[in-house]
């Protein structure tokens, strides 16, 4: 069976798909950063717990709109990701 | 889901993981994650991932993303912490973090202070099985079987059927066909269209969906399925084959040891710790501690009475279990 690592080192890796097309990996937990909250949200705030990062091969983003500014200036396309971490 | 955009991600909230390939702009090419009643990882692994991953490259080189309007654009901005139950839910939480299934909770619970809640509305975002269809785990638009009498035999779908589109809609895995038939209504004669790619010719069919397509046989794992019924107010474990030897009870018979109870109905109703349950409201098969919740919850109103037998102390005693007469605040 597969390590989850080798997932990481086929999807990175030196592959004629991947070598010029590098997904841009893009996490949003579920206490991902959220971008700034609408008025109603605002006037109520609930206060948001930190991410819990996880280790790897990928450097994951932990906030959308920061995975959508990498996903412009590079040209990738998003990995966005939602699990249930606690 | 803190802070999430509900306008933009809209997924099975009772699932554990899901994920989206998408641009820059919001858009989405595909969906990968769902899972079927058996296992939460039945259709996440590897292969299906890579070739996900390899078609989104693919798709992302041509900008062919999914058409609007089934997909969201993420305009109309709202989160979860707007869900006006949601700030009650959390009130008692010490970490504040919102789970994806507290979303849906959340959003039942609203329903239901409406008076608004159906008790069909827990089935959310079905999958091909709800048709009769078994996709390929790993190559997710292939059909591997189809169930007979079910909507897809009598539609004609055959094993080897690629399906290519739903409503027009293309499908790559089981998360972009349950996005599509989340749109299709729960009740009335339905249709769904489905386009279908057959050894070298392209098919079109057409199923016919009658009232209650959308339930699955076991929704026991939806983390939500206790907002449309009552429950028994207790925990448990299915005995093990020595447990069972010694109370001369049948591999595939309900004996679901109480380990804990909540509910002050199950109090009243005489049920202790330690005690058997081998029949619940007429139902003996072999179930877990959920799969046990799941049936009054789905079967049951607030305020009835079912029979439930205990064995306790070697024998066979019936008492009697009345639900609340509403849920809880």
């Amino acid at each position: 069976m597969d390590k989850p690592d080798d997932l990481v080192a086929d999807f990175l890796g030196d592959t004629p798909l991947s070598r010029n097309a590098l997904l841009a990996a893009t996490m949003l937990a579920a206490t991902a950063a959220p971008a700034p909250a609408p008025a109603l949200a605002q006037s109520s705030p609930i206060q948001k717990p930190a991410a819990q990062k996880i280790d790897g091969l990928i450097n994951w983003v932990y906030d959308y709109e920061q995975g959508r500014r990498l996903a412009k200036q590079t040209g990738r396309p998003m990995f966005v990701v939602f699990r249930c971490e606690r | 889901m803190n802070g999430i955009n509900l306008d933009l991600f809209q997924f099975e909230f009772d699932l554990t993981w899901m994920s989206f390939f998408m641009d820059a702009k919001n858009r989405i090419y595909t969906r990968y994650g769902g899972r079927d009643d058996s296992s939460p990882e039945s259709h996440l692994n590897r292969d299906s991932l890579l070739a996900t991953m390899k078609t989104t490259l693919r798709l992302h080189k041509l900008a062919d993303v999914l058409k609007r309007p089934l997909e969201p654009t993420g305009d109309s901005r709202r989160t979860p912490e707007q869900i006006p139950t949601m700030p009650r839910m959390l009130a008692k939480r010490k970490n504040k973090c919102i789970h994806c299934h507290d979303v849906k909770v959340a959003r039942l619970k609203h329903l239901r202070n409406q008076n608004k809640l159906k008790r069909d509305m827990v089935f959310t975002y079905p999958t091909p099985a709800n048709l009769g269809i078994a996709v390929d785990a790993k190559d997710q638009s292939l059909v591997r079987s189809v169930q007979p009498n079910t909507p897809a035999a009598r539609g004609g779908i055959q094993v080897g059927d690629r399906i290519v589109k739903a409503e027009n809609h293309r499908v790559l895995t089981l998360g972009d066909f349950s996005r599509v038939l989340e749109t299709i209504p729960a009740t009335g004669q339905v249709q769904l269209q489905l386009q279908l790619q057959r050894k070298q010719q392209v098919v079109e069919v057409r199923l016919e969906l009658a009232n209650g397509w959308r339930q699955s046989r076991d929704p026991s794992w939806r983390e939500s399925l206790h907002m449309v019924g009552p429950n028994c107010g207790l925990w448990g474990r299915k005995l093990n084959t020595n447990e069972r030897r010694g109370l001369k009870l049948r591999a595939d018979n309900l004996a679901l040891k109480v380990t804990f109870i909540w509910g002050s109905h199950t109090r009243r109703a005489g049920i202790k710790v330690g005690d058997v349950i081998v029949n619940l409201d007429g139902q003996t098969r072999n179930m877990n501690i959920k799969q046990l919740h799941a049936h009054p919850t789905l079967n049951r109103n607030w305020g009835d009475t079912i029979p439930i037998v205990l064995r306790r102390n070697g024998r066979n005693m019936t008492v009697k279990m009345t639900f609340p007469k509403g849920p809880p605040n």
